[in-house]
């Protein structure tokens, strides 16, 4: 058996000059899956939660309350950003389990996009907090020495970001194929788990590094810290 | 290892487009029906605050109506025990009252009767005693009884002031009362020692009144001169309701 390259896009098709690759059709696979079921879920959103409200208000709280602890910020506006990270994420590393889809995270193009908005994000979220000039001042803090350092920082860990989540995601899916096809039909269920887990910590890893990431532009434009137990909804 | 800018391109437009989807579809819609429930819970509890103040309020209010209904209830039964005790009082006053006015009338009643039997029985033993002494003179002999009497009344006559005598003289017609008829002689020997009392005398007449007993009284139309029994026996009689006047007022 013959195994492609992981490091390799796989051309499906194209559109005009733009060629189609698997990763990004498997993405929106996952686009229309997402949008289709919360469509579907939060069309009867009412006081009195159903089950499913109840299970999707848990999710959101959770998220909610992991970025108002990490970030220690208001989490509204970085919800949507963040939320939506480690559920493609979660939903994309998982996506390895049904027969024939290779998940997008495992080539680097998607997470080397993930990683891009992760730092236009930043940017972002720092300008808007901080203005221009705090943002680019915060460069040199502690020290004026220490901004070719930061600068040097504010690209690796983002190509951190990057390799971290490449590298897990890949690795566990060529284990996986590679044991498949050597040992049978059963004998990857093991390892599928432990991808499955593994597909989990990496989306939740990718979500709080985006989180401190983001929670650290902003970090001087919040000096006091708010309380840890506020309410989402407040 | 070759980067396929397209795919990463795509792919950046893609994640950027799944954050607008599920803010639009999934966080907006969570986090509105979070908040609809906050705030309609924060309503609710608001209400139930409302609710439970109105209801401590209506509870005080009906307490404090209860109480009044409870004093106003005491005062007013306070109230009417007083006056029933008031009238019961002044009816209880007004009996006795009354009761000891008739018994006061009942006693009077019976002291008045006690009184009139008492005189009853005076007058009767008076004029018992008149009867007896009259059954008794009987025995004796006129002419000695007649002399003694008239020298007696004579005697009075005699301690008379001289004006009453000199009035009872000239007091005609002079009538000389006896309880029975004199003779001749004994009327012209009276007739004679009278005018030596009382000079100037005009002839009087002789009357009888078996109601004197014994005795003798000069009746003029003016003046009285009494020295009979039955003079003696009115005038005891009179004693005797005069000490019985003094008694009661004593």
């Amino acid at each position: 058996m013959k195994f492609a390259s992981p490091l390799e896009s796989h051309i499906l098709f194209t559109i005009g000059p733009v060629p189609i690759s698997q990763p990004v059709v498997t993405t929106w696979g996952i686009m229309a899956v997402l949008t289709i079921g919360c469509w579907l879920l939060t069309r009867r959103l009412g006081l009195r939660p159903t089950r499913t409200q109840a299970a999707l208000e848990l999710v959101v709280e959770v998220i909610a309350r992991q970025i108002r602890e990490t970030m220690d910020a208001e989490p509204r506006p970085y919800l949507p950003l963040i939320g939506t990270l480690f559920i493609f994420l979660l939903v994309a590393n998982w996506s390895s389990l049904l027969p024939g889809v290779e998940p997008p995270t495992a080539a680097l193009e998607t997470d080397a996009a993930l990683a891009l908005i992760v730092f236009g994000a930043t940017l972002w979220f720092g300008v808007r907090a901080l203005g221009a000039r705090g943002y680019l001042r915060s460069f040199a803090q502690p020290s004026i020495l220490l901004v070719p350092l930061n600068l040097v920082e504010l690209f690796t860990r983002s190509f951190s970001l990057m390799v971290r989540l490449f590298g897990n995601v890949m690795s566990g899916v060529f284990m996986i194929g590679v044991v498949l096809s050597l040992a049978g039909l059963l004998v990857p269920i093991p390892l599928m788990a432990l991808e499955m887990l593994t597909g989990a910590v990496q989306a939740y890893i990718f979500g709080a590094l985006a989180m401190v990431f983001i929670g650290s532009a902003i970090s001087e434009a919040n000096p006091s810290p708010k309380a840890p137990n506020h309410e989402v909804s407040s | 290892m070759r980067i396929d800018w397209w795919t990463l391109a795509l792919q950046a437009i893609n994640v950027v487009i799944l954050v607008w989807l599920l803010a639009r579809f999934l966080f907006r819609p969570v986090m509105g029906a979070i908040t609809a429930r906050q705030t309609a819970m924060d309503q609710l509890l608001a209400d139930a605050e409302s609710a439970k103040a109105a209801a401590l309020k209506l509870e005080a209010d009906l307490k404090a109506q209860t109480d009044a209904f409870a004093a106003d209830g005491e005062a007013r039964r306070s109230a009417l025990l007083a006056s029933i005790e008031a009238e019961r009082s002044r009816l209880l006053d007004a009996a006795t009252i009354e009761t000891d006015a008739k018994a006061k009338q009942a006693l009077a009643s019976v002291e008045d009767a006690q009184k009139g039997m008492a005189t009853q029985l005076e007058e009767n033993a008076a004029v018992l005693a008149g009867q007896m002494a009259s059954a008794l003179l009987r025995r004796l002999p006129a002419a000695g009884t007649t002399d003694m009497m008239f020298t007696a009344l004579l005697e009075r006559v005699e301690r008379l002031p001289v004006e009453e005598r000199r009035a009872l003289a000239g007091d005609t017609p002079l009538a000389i009362v006896t309880p029975a008829a004199l003779d001749g002689e004994t009327q012209a020997r009276c007739v004679q020692k009278l005018e030596e009392a009382l000079p100037g005398l005009a002839a009087p007449n002789f009357t009888v009144d078996p109601a004197l007993i014994a005795g003798f009284e000069l009746h003029g139309p003016h003046m009285l001169v009494r020295n009979s029994w039955r003079a003696d026996l009115d005038t005891q009689l009179a004693a005797l309701k005069e000490d019985d006047h003094a008694g009661l007022r004593g």
